[in-house]
């Protein structure tokens, strides 16, 4: 019987939840991949590795919030940034000069505000291309 | 000049004003020959346009499939800059076309984007946009078919009447003349003086674009160009250029529909058009049915097809007549395709080799051949000359293979027979 990505995700997503200790959940990894590799769907994996995130934070109660800018942030600015965060939150931090200045905030993959300076022109270019 | 430019620009600057708001996003989880898969998004709407932001830029894409986790989304421009991982945002728009009387004369592609070398196809502010997938007129606001639209080709007129706002199907092998009759009627609309010429559409679908440029030299030679319009999509197209040709093509013709003038829309070729739709189809997964087309495939032809109208007087009396053209394999007209688009369309022309080699142009069987409205439409003096033409022409195609053996027959048979080599 084939599986697909969301039924080796579900399943392995509530193993993980429901142990703390991380060898354990190292070792339910592991197996998830020998099976999937037995069961011919190892071209699945890295479907089923983010849909297993997804789905593991969702049950945790986790939100993954990744935090995109042009430079590291300055010390006092990502203090303030994790005030306002939960503590069990995940944060993801990725440096990416083509956002010019500002920040881009996205929240597990589906929310995003974008504040950096790349979108600001992009959105005055094409409303000034427009009017010419 | 240059200074001015500035100037604008410096207060476009001064005057740009940003609200930035948390924003509903997706991502790229697979990219494939023009389709891409995504998570996300899950307020998207069906046909909904995406854009994908890309290193090299925003990709424009289509959402089509809204499965329970993904989207499949067919990606209008370049697909091979976008990567797995890449941000998709919506846009709450379905995919539209500027249209608007400019369109005359012009050669576009799908996208409305000029083909020509002409430049800019509009130069005011002011938009008309018209959706590609759009609703058909309701029974209410359509009338019968009661105005001819001649092709010029007495054959046609005469025995197989197309009318405003019909659909005729023109159907035959390859090399048969079916792109010539379309072109011969876009042609002869000029000269038809007793009522108000059609804007002619032209959709080439996965045509060579030495046959475009040869149609269009053709319009310009005849002077039709200045009703016309040409919707291009080339055979080096992606194949959801393809797809969306006739759309659009149909978007155009709806315009002026909607302003109560005729409008004339040809699509060369339906087959193609239902490959493309095959081939997207099955990289979206899903199921094949007959032949390997979707189980969508006469919804998708029907739709298509039933925007093309006769609208009542209180909707403005325009119409939209559909010629679609389809190509069949060695005469088998019941193929998947071709009966489904039999089936949808109010008769057919159907252009047979044999007739062709024999060189008789247009090589129009007249026993395959039927027009369901377009009687109705015929003018009286049409009605009286050409009454009982093509029962007699019939009769005569299926005596003329008996005669090759018989020289004896009868003096009514002689007569049809007779009657039958004049009208040829």
């Amino acid at each position: 019987m084939k599986f697909s990505p969301r039924v080796y995700a579900e399943a392995l997503s509530a193993v993980l939840a429901s142990t703390e200790s991380q060898v354990k959940q190292e070792e339910y990894i592991r197996r998830a991949i020998s099976l999937a590799r037995q069961n011919g769907d190892a071209y699945l994996l890295p479907k089923i590795a983010a849909a297993t995130e997804k789905m593991f934070y969702a049950r945790k109660g986790i939100n993954k919030i990744e935090v995109a800018s042009a430079r590291p942030l300055p010390q006092p600015a990502r203090k303030l940034f994790h005030t306002l965060l939960k503590p069990k939150d995940k944060v993801e931090e990725q440096i990416l000069p083509e956002l010019v200045a500002g920040v881009r905030i996205t929240v597990n993959d589906e929310r995003e505000l974008d504040m950096s300076l790349k979108r600001k022109l992009q959105k005055l270019f094409s409303a000034t291309n427009s009017k010419f | 000049m240059s200074y001015e430019i500035i100037e604008k620009l410096k207060r476009e600057i001064a005057d740009y004003k940003d609200k930035t708001d948390w924003e509903a996003v997706g991502r790229i989880i697979e990219v494939g020959d023009g389709i891409v898969k995504l998570t996300g998004l899950k307020q998207a709407a069906s046909q909904e346009l995406l854009t994908i932001e890309t290193h090299a830029g925003p990709r424009r894409a289509v959402a089509l499939n809204l499965e329970e986790e993904t989207i499949g989304a067919l990606v209008l421009d370049d697909y091979l800059e976008i990567k797995s991982g890449d941000t998709v945002k919506g846009t709450g728009q379905v995919l539209s076309l500027q249209v608007g009387k400019e369109m005359v004369g012009r050669v576009i592609d799908p996208l409305g984007n000029p083909l020509d070398g002409k430049g800019p196809i509009f130069k005011n502010q002011e938009q008309t946009r018209y959706p590609l997938e759009n609703r058909a007129p309701s029974v209410l606001e359509r009338e019968g078919v009661n105005t001819p639209l001649h092709t010029g080709l007495k054959s046609i007129d005469s025995m197989i009447p197309i009318g405003r706002g019909q659909r005729e199907l023109i159907i035959g092998d390859r090399q048969t003349g079916k792109t010539a009759v379309a072109l011969d009627t876009i042609i002869n609309q000029g000269s038809d003086t007793g009522r108000k010429t059609p804007i002619c559409i032209y959709v080439a679908v996965g045509q060579k674009e030495a046959k475009v440029a040869r149609i269009v030299e053709t319009l310009k030679q005849y002077d039709a160009l200045k009703y016309t319009i040409v919707v291009s999509a080339s055979a080096s197209s992606p194949a959801a250029l393809w797809y969306l040709a006739p759309f659009a093509g149909c978007a155009v013709g709806e315009y002026f529909r909607d302003r109560g003038e005729d409008a004339l829309v040809v699509y060369d070729d339906l087959s193609k058009h239902a490959w493309a739709y095959r081939q997207i189809s099955l990289l979206l997964r899903r199921p094949p049915g007959r032949e390997a087309y979707p189980g969508d495939i006469f919804y998708l032809h029907s739709r298509l097809l039933e925007r093309a109208a006769k609208l009542s007087k209180e909707k403005g009396g325009g119409s939209l007549t559909a010629l679609p053209l389809v190509e069949t394999q060695l005469g088998d007209i019941t193929a998947y395709i071709p009966t489904n688009i039999i089936s949808i369309t109010d008769g057919q022309i159907y252009l047979e080799s044999d007739l062709f080699y024999q060189g008789i142009r247009p090589a129009v069987n007249v026993g395959l051949s039927v027009s369901r409205v377009g009687s109705a439409a015929q003018t009286k003096a049409m009605k009286k000359v050409a009454g009982g033409l093509r029962y007699a022409l019939a009769q005569f195609r299926e005596l003329q293979a008996f005669v090759q053996f018989a020289s004896d027959v009868d003096a009514a048979t002689k007569k049809r027979i007779r009657q039958g080599q004049i009208i040829t």
